[in-house]
């Protein structure tokens, strides 16, 4: 099958994941044995049984699931993911304004990731089994050990807060969320700490998968050629090692975009970013439906498109890659 | 004539164990150092776990504060308490140790429920084959399609403070029969368990499918299908247990991370409730008292750290004694 056509097949096969993924969505929330209606109402109200009932019909919760599905999915179809009893807010803009935080976390862990993960990979293949490769490998699997929200409480400790006993001031601030409008030394002061903690786990499978990678390159006919062609070391691995074994690694930094998400829901909360995972907490601590059904079916939507793209992404990069 | 029999029946159990022994022995020899080592530490916290009660003369919930001293609230390592006490004067270290009883025991059994849905949904599909093969994996894929913790979160926040066995009895009667666990049904932990076992099921369904797929092709599977053995024997005698040394290294990293989701979950306040003691409950409680009491919340991190790290560690060991095709990244996601 060839590429372009492989590309069509997967991203057709789309379609059914997604419903599934909705379908799931949908359920989990409707057959949760909380009342989400009670949960939204003030107790005052809840008490009142019209109120209650008039809200029901409102919601459609007397409709049976298939029907009460269908127009949920209508209404996702067109964005409209509901409106939020807890934040008096649609889901839609919340989702949006809450996404863009959790977007540029995600981009600045990426790169502090694979600034860290690409060079110590390499090292490690290319010293493999020396002391050098097995510090790195204890380190790496380190840095998928470390409870990510622990490492965070720590950096606040010792950077935030016992900074400000010994110098008069903190070196990173304890939280919260800037924008590039307040300056970049600001942006950035709050932005670096949350993406470090997650750029660290990240970097260890990146930097796991580099090193595997690039051991089996470094044994290919092509090195030794190049090698025996006199090439310099330094250009047989950036040239001619490297950019071959970065093309599985791709593959990892896209599953990885999960890790990402999962990271987000704790790190942001213990660093009050107000990205999508801290708003899928508060929602999940309000017992406000309707929102935690938009949050999910939304982060399991980019997970899933991500996941395609470095799919079709890999085929473009390595063409001898064939799919039957 | 009788005793005999029993006599030999006993024998070849003897010989069964002691085989299994030097079985274990010779595996661990080939072990590298560092799984070597995570091995003794995993064990180490695994009798310390069970044996809490012997290593600490405090119980979890003692205020010492109260019983013994009002000075000991919130009060730094001493010999006496060699990790400080925290703000209801109770001994952080008993608290740690037993808080390794609830870590474990979610890894344990989490990792458990998910073999039992992984294995049986892999095997069948895997041996099966056809449109049960198709159904089975597109509904892994769609669980697989969640970010594991956003998953988990969902569902244990949609569960509330419901827990599973009002919706799985069975499930609960299970448990309840279990040590230490039996006491905890009606905590949010059973919740924790099944829902990470629950999530993280569709990946060792796959794994096992992957080895039932490759070892159907085997020729003992042949052989014992000629001889007209039912399917379902074949199945289960046969290819399963031929299938399983790449589920049980994926188990081991799953442990690990089962820990780590527990420990989140209970953080973000909705995993394990008050009174049993955890780590992630522990942190996220000392939190408050940050930087004054730093030792409440430093050292049930580090816990984690070194019991999680050792699982993967040890995990990454096996792999490379019983499944070197797949020794690629490190571990789970």
């Amino acid at each position: 099958m060839s590429t372009s056509n492989y590309a069509i097949k997967r991203t057709l096969l789309l379609v059914p994941v997604l419903l599934g993924v909705s379908l799931v969505t949908f359920l989990f929330i409707r057959l949760s044995p909380s009342d989400p209606v009670v949960a939204m109402l003030p107790p005052e109200a809840a008490a009142q049984q019209n109120i209650v009932n008039e809200l029901r019909r409102e919601m459609r919760l007397n409709e049976p699931l298939y029907i009460q599905y269908t127009y949920w999915l209508w209404d996702v179809l067109h964005l409209d993911f509901g409106y939020s009893y807890s934040q008096s807010a649609r889901v839609t803009s919340l989702i949006k304004s809450s996404a863009w935080a959790t977007a540029q976390l995600s981009f600045f862990s990426f790169i502090i990731g694979v600034i860290v993960a690409v060079p110590t990979g390499v090292i490690s293949a290319v010293k493999k089994d020396t002391w050098v490769d097995n510090v790195t490998r204890v380190a790496a699997f380190g840095g998928i050990s470390l409870p990510g929200f622990w490492v965070a409480i720590m950096m606040i400790l010792v950077f935030a807060l016992f900074w400000q006993n010994w110098f008069g001031a903190p070196l990173i601030p304890s939280g919260g969320y800037a924008t590039l409008s307040d300056g970049l030394g600001t942006y950035l002061r709050h932005i670096l700490p949350p993406a470090t903690v997650l750029g660290t786990g990240f970097a260890a499978l990146v930097m796991r998968m580099t090193r595997s990678s690039m051991v089996e390159v470094l044994q290919e006919e092509y090195v030794r050629t190049a090698r025996a062609k006199g090439v310099k070391e330094k250009s047989v691995l950036m040239i001619h090692a490297l950019r071959n074994a970065l093309i599985p690694v791709v593959t990892v930094m896209g599953m990885q975009i999960g890790f990402l998400l999962n990271g987000a829901v704790v790190i942001e909360q213990v660093f009050q970013w107000p990205g999508i995972g801290r708003l899928l907490y508060m929602s999940v601590l309000s017992q406000d439906l309707v929102t935690v059904q938009g949050i999910v079916l939304f982060i399991a939507t980019v997970f899933v498109v991500a996941n395609l793209v470095v799919d079709l992404l890999y085929a473009y990069l390595d063409p001898r890659i064939s799919y039957e | 004539m009788a005793i005999d029999t029993k006599h030999s029946e006993n024998r070849s159990v003897v010989d069964q164990v002691g085989s299994r022994v030097r079985w274990l022995v010779a595996v661990y020899r080939r072990l590298d150092l560092s799984a070597q080592v995570s091995f003794w530490i995993v064990a180490a916290i695994s009798v310390a776990a069970a044996a809490a009660p012997l290593i600490t003369p405090y119980a979890p919930g003692e205020q010492l504060a109260i019983t013994a001293d009002p000075a000991l609230k919130l009060h730094p390592p001493t010999p006496a308490n060699p990790m400080g006490t925290d703000l209801y004067g109770r001994d952080v270290f008993t608290r740690l140790v037993y808080g390794a009883r609830s870590s474990l025991a979610v890894g344990l059994l989490a990792v458990g429920i998910a073999a039992t849905i992984g294995i049986t949904a892999g095997s069948i599909a895997g041996y099966v084959g056809g449109w049960v093969d198709e159904s089975i994996m597109r509904v892994m894929d769609i669980l697989i399609s969640f970010p594991a913790l956003v998953l988990a979160i969902t569902l244990v926040g949609a569960l509330g403070s419901e827990t599973v066995i009002t919706i799985l009895p069975v499930l609960g009667e299970l448990l309840a029969s279990l040590p230490v666990v039996g006491s905890w049904t009606s905590n949010n932990i059973i919740n924790v368990i099944f829902v990470i076992g629950l999530v993280y099921s569709p990946q060792i369904a796959r794994v096992t499918r992957g080895e039932v797929l490759r070892t159907s092709e085997e020729e003992f599977v042949e052989a014992a299908e000629n001889t007209g053995l039912s399917r379902v024997r074949i199945l289960v005698q046969h290819i399963l247990p031929n299938s399983m040394a790449p589920v049980l290294v994926q188990s081991t990293f799953l442990v690990a991370t089962a820990i780590l989701f527990e420990a989140s979950l209970s953080y973000l306040g909705l995993g394990v409730q008050p009174p049993i003691p955890t780590w992630g409950v522990m942190i996220s409680n000392g939190q408050g008292y940050l930087p004054d009491s730093w030792w409440w919340t430093t050292f049930p991190g580090l816990a984690i750290m070194v019991t999680v790290l050792a699982l993967n560690l040890l995990g990454d060991g096996l792999r490379d004694e019983f499944d070197p095709r797949s020794a690629t990244d490190g571990g789970p996601n």
